[in-house]
């Protein structure tokens, strides 16, 4: 995973509550425009609801809910990262960005100053001229949209 | 010839041949393999085998002598040289010859293969001749080293010392006299050769001198086989000993026949993902007949009408080939029985009933672990030793039963044993002394509810351990398989009588008719197969009860417990629920309230991602034809809170208990319409309903017959009985054919509207004589005509003249709490000619039996003060009724008697007049008549009789 992610040649920058964060472009098949959700009531907080690719039923995360941010204001202009992971996922975040280039030199390990929601779903950092992306972990980040609701909500069966 | 066995055999032999060649030479490359070497035998040995059951005697032959040859090998661990190799080569080329053959004409072609047959038998004499170092003594002295003829002195001192003999010499192979120290490879090849003639000449004489090892050759009848055929392909080998394999192969390979396509095998890989594909298919077409539905011209309507139909077709031709008879689970039950028997010491049989019911294969391999368990549960706890078994009566040879039919979109397994039963207090303690219940829900809970806490997690019955079962773990496991697939399981037992495991599965998993509906504005998938019905509720209906701060419906009679949709899912902005979805899980009733019912689609079950794993209540989810995703509710999962509550199971329990002699009232009856009005009578008395030519019915007096199956009807027009306003008389008349005791009454209706499940009104004064009561059809008050009083003043005869009076009359006690019930089993019994006694319940019986002596006692079973059950103990310890014949007349199957029906002398079910009139004539010790001769004199002796005198 880790040789893998920095190793990768090519990242996808996307914006989330002001922070860009990075996605390995391998990981990802594509970005949509706001799909039609069916919401799934007592799912994960962190589960927007079931959207049909194509014929395919993938579930929707939340970039904003896996990081217990406020919700978006403007829903309308957000984008859905689709990602490979797994049985696949759709990844919403606020907008995204442009690809490019891994700089290995410009990579860091998590540093410990970063906040723990963030640490929970980081891979490293990528110092830019912008300033900082913070590298995505798809493993960590889908691992905690599961158990952020297992955690914080008992809602089971009934 | 079983023509599936043989192709089934043709089709696995084929497939093994395939790769024996491979195996063969990976043999040969490798002699000491000896995995590789019990591949080859199995095969081999797999393939004699099937032809013993086949009747394929030629290729048993060769396959036997391929199978000794290979034996021997395994057991003497003889390192194989690449002529054996090649004659084994051979034996499988036979083999697929004749395979070939039968494939292509269905029979063993009459090909000659005693040849390889001797051969191989040859071969196996062979190393017997060479058998392993340490006990080639004996052998070894006699020999000499004669045959070595021609050969340098040198070269036969080296031998004598590594391989004197030329079987020998044979089984080292060239490779290794090569490498002999001093050998040249000249000589070696020489050596060989000759070792080669001389051993075949040794063998042949041995086989002259020796029949026995040529058993298989002379059953072939040909032990006068050529000699130069043997000898040649050995002489050529001679030459080639060195040569590849491959042209060996080339040189025994004949030319095959290209295989039948009668039959292939399928990837189950390509099959799912060919079904996947369907599935998708559905879906689209789904979508599309949605879209043309909205816009769609004439044109485009026909086309997606077709492409719906040959999707459909489609799907259902491919749901076939993922199906498999459930034989195929059920084959290895001999076998297990046998096993189980033998280490616990019973003698059990097994008896089979629709094994050729088709499941998909994915549930069936989903019941294989259940199935096994289950039947080693009624081994081991069900069935009892033999000698248990002899002093209760029973036969020594205990009997599993297993039957398996389609039943609506189910499969239903039943697997029943005739063993000691499981004792409702029993499991009720257990549960009880465990914590799983309390006692006092332990005391409301019905027999039946409490067996099947056997399939709660850590109750197992019995106090011993066996290897077998009963290790805690078990009916639960089988329960969760079986949901698992979406199935439920019921127990049902009587002590001392057997146990039965009722096992529902649906056919199908992957593509399924649902339910959609709507729940504060979502949709959900409901599916249909756990639907039992569906209501409108009104929610300020009194049939709302609340039990336990738990709402219940009350449903003809039953408490239904209710679940809200939108509760369970914790849903904002509740709407007002309008429906109610009855589902069934097992035989249980559960509602679930939803806003609205929005129809019934196709779906295809997708699973759902792994954030919705620790979700009971998703089953999956799948797409609907306007593109939208509906999750997929699971019953079970729903209502697993519901059901694991056990205060209300107690509830629904007792209610059940308490009700059971309410909902006897609910009845089905046919509702028609004469004139403007509806009436309606049980559907029991109704024979048939026919739609009679008016021209049919012909006038005969002032009365009207009609010839019906050989019968003469009387024909009754109700409108005139009932002197109401008929319609005018039409081309085909509606008419109920009333039938009692093999005599017909034809009535004639104006229209017939529907048969429904409703429960009577019954009038208490009976003010209108044909009428006993009412029930609300559709809104509508419908009058129940007492068809008997109709009878009764047109035809007064019909009842009588069967009953041959007696000198004494008989009495009969008839106990029913029903008023309707009464009303319409006394006139029968008047009919009898009998005199009447009746009483309400048990304690009114009892105070009638210390006056009256009754030839019979005729008596319903739920009643209130005390029961049928109770009343008939009664009477069975007073020795002044010892004689008394009781007979049960309810509305329950025998099988759902609390109480074993031998209590009885005769169960009947309500409104069976036919079984009950013979049940009660047989009792009362009275032949039946010839009905069909007595019955055209009746009617012919009404026309003479009361030629004009009912009008």
């Amino acid at each position: 995973m880790n040789s893998k992610n920095i190793s990768c040649s090519r990242l996808l920058t996307c914006c989330v509550a002001d922070q860009w964060l990075a996605l390995s472009v391998e990981e990802l098949s594509e970005v949509v425009t706001p799909q039609v959700k069916t919401v799934i009531p007592l799912a994960p907080v962190a589960v927007n609801g079931l959207i049909n690719l194509r014929g395919k039923i993938l579930t929707e995360l939340d970039m904003r809910k896996i990081l217990e941010l406020p919700e978006r204001e403007n829903a309308l202009i957000s984008r859905t990262i689709i990602l490979e992971a797994g049985e696949g996922f759709g990844l919403t975040v606020d907008s995204v960005g442009e690809v490019i280039d891994m700089d290995a030199e410009a990579f860091e390990r998590t540093p410990d100053s970063l906040g723990e929601c963030w640490k929970s779903v980081c891979h490293g950092v990528l110092k830019q001229k912008k300033g900082i992306l913070i590298v995505l972990d798809v493993e960590k980040l889908i691992a905690k949209s599961i158990s952020a609701d297992c955690t914080s909500s008992v809602s089971g069966v009934r | 010839m079983d023509e599936e066995l043989l192709a089934e055999f043709l089709t696995e032999s084929n497939e093994n041949m395939a790769s024996i060649e491979e195996q063969l030479l990976d043999l040969e490359s490798d002699p000491a393999n000896s995995d590789r070497l019990d591949g080859i035998f199995r095969v081999v040995h797999t393939v004699k085998g099937s032809c013993g059951f086949l009747g394929l005697s030629q290729l048993e032959k060769v396959a036997h002598a391929g199978e000794n040859l290979l034996g021997k090998i395994r057991s003497t661990k003889f390192a194989v040289d690449s002529e054996m190799v090649s004659l084994l080569l051979e034996s499988t080329d036979a083999i697929k010859e004749i395979i070939a053959g039968i494939e292509e004409h269905g029979r063993e072609p009459g090909l000659d293969h005693s040849s390889i047959c001797e051969r191989l038998a040859v071969a196996e004499g062979r190393i017997d001749g060479t058998p392993a170092d340490d006990e080639g003594e004996v052998i070894e002295e006699p020999v000499s080293l004669d045959w070595l003829q021609g050969i340098d002195e040198a070269y036969v001192a080296i031998l004598r010392d590594n391989f004197p003999s030329p079987e020998k010499v044979l089984a080292a192979g060239f490779g290794t006299l090569r490498g002999l120290p001093g050998m040249q490879p000249a000589i070696a090849l020489k050596v060989l050769g000759i070792a080669k003639s001389v051993s075949l000449d040794n063998q042949k004489k041995e086989l002259v001198a020796n029949p026995e090892v040529l058993n298989e050759v002379v059953e072939s009848g040909l032990i006068e086989a050529p000699k130069e055929q043997v000898l040649a392909p050995v002489e050529e080998k001679k030459a080639e000993a060195s040569i590849s394999e491959s042209s060996v192969k080339n040189q025994v390979q004949p030319a095959r026949k290209a295989k039948s396509e009668g039959s292939i095998r399928v990837d189950v890989a390509l099959l799912d993902e060919l079904m996947n594909q369907v599935g998708e298919l559905v879906l689209s077409r789904n979508r599309l007949l949605r879209l043309v539905e909205q816009q769609g011209g004439t044109e485009l309507v026909r086309t997606s009408r077709n492409i719906s139909q040959i999707t459909s077709r489609l799907q259902e031709k491919l749901l076939h080939t993922r199906m498999q008879p459930i034989s195929n689970l059920w084959g290895t039950v001999p076998r297990l029985l046998r096993d189980i028997t033998k280490s616990l010491g019973k003698r059990i049989r097994v008896e089979m009933e629709g094994q050729e019911t088709e499941l998909d294969r994915t549930i069936l391999a989903a019941l294989k672990d259940p199935m096994t368990h289950i039947i080693r549960n009624s081994c081991d706890h069900g069935i009892e030793s033999p000698d248990v078994r002899l002093r209760s009566g029973k036969q020594e040879e205990g009997a599993i039963k297993l039957k398996a039919r389609q039943e609506s979109g189910f499969i239903v397994i039943d697997v029943s044993d005739d063993g000691g039963g499981i004792d409702a207090d029993n499991i009720r303690n257990k549960a009880v002394s465990m914590g799983v219940i309390t006692a006092d829900q332990g005391d409301l809970m019905s027999d039946k509810a409490a067996l099947q806490l056997i399939f709660h997690a850590g109750l197992s019955t019995v106090e011993k351990v066996s290897n077998l079962s009963g290790r805690g773990v078990g009916m639960d496991v089988v329960q969760s398989a079986i949901e698992g697939v979406g199935g439920t399981v019921e127990i049902e037992s009587r002590p001392g009588q057997g146990t039965t495991l009722n096992i529902r599965i649906p056919l199908t998993l992957a593509i399924i008719p649902a339910l959609i509906v709507e729940s504060a504005t979502q949709h959900f998938a409901i599916p249909q197969m756990m639907v039992q019905e569906l209501i409108a509720i009104d929610r300020e209906s009194d049939a709302w009860e609340e039990i336990a701060g738990k709402p219940f419906y009350r449903l003809r009679g039953r408490l239904l417990p209710i679940i809200a949709l939108s509760e369970v899912l914790e849903q904002q902005g509740q709407d007002e629920s309008s429906s109610v979805v009855v589902v069934n899980i097992g035989a249980r009733q559960f509602g679930i309230s939803v806003g609205v019912i929005l129809g019934a689609e196709e779906i295809v079950v997708k699973p759902l991602g792994r954030h919705f794993n620790h979700l009971e209540i998703y089953g999956g989810c799948s797409i609907l034809g306007d593109g939208r995703v509906v999750p997929i509710l699971d019953c079970l999962g729903l209502t697993k809170g519901l059901r694991q509550e056990k205060d209300v199971e107690a509830v629904v329990a007792n209610s059940e208990a308490a009700l059971s002699s309410i909902s006897e009232e609910s009845q089905y009856i046919l509702v028609f319409a004469v004139g403007e009005q509806w009436y309606a009578i049980p559907m029991a008395l109704v024979e048939r309903i026919e739609e009679v030519e008016a021209a049919a019915m012909e006038k005969s007096g002032r009365r009207e017959v009609l010839q019906y199956r050989g019968d003469v009807v009387r024909v009754i027009r109700l409108a005139s009985v009932l002197e109401v306003e008929s319609l005018p008389e039409q081309e085909l008349e509606p008419c109920l054919i009333i039938s009692d005791q093999g005599s017909r009454l034809c009535i004639q209706v104006d229209k017939i509207i529907d048969i429904v499940k409703q429960k009577l009104e019954i009038h208490l004064e009976n003010s209108e004589p044909y009428f006993i009561g009412t029930a609300v059809v559709d809104g509508r008050s419908t009058e129940v005509i007492d068809i008997f009083e109709v009878i009764k003043k047109v035809a007064p005869n019909w009842f009588s003249s069967k009953g041959d009076r007696r000198q004494r009359v008989q009495k009969i006690l008839y106990v029913e709490d029903a008023v309707f019930f009464r009303n319409m089993v006394i006139p029968l019994l008047d009919g009898l000619g009998c005199e009447v006694i009746a009483a309400r319940n048990g304690i009114e019986a009892k105070k009638i039996l210390e006056r009256e002596s009754p030839d019979i006692l005729l008596t319903d079973l739920e009643m209130p003060e005390m029961d049928g059950f109770a009343l008939t103990q009664w009477v069975r310890t007073q020795p002044r009724f010892e004689k008394m014949p009781i007979v049960a007349l309810s509305s329950l199957d025998e099988s759902q008697y609390r109480e074993p029906p031998s209590l009885f002398d005769a169960c009947v079910k309500k409104l069976d007049r036919g079984v009950l009139l013979k049940s009660l004539t047989q009792l009362l010790g009275r032949k039946r008549e010839d009905d069909s001769v007595l019955n055209a004199e009746v009617i012919l002796q009404e026309n003479n009789e009361n030629g004009g005198r009912d009008e």
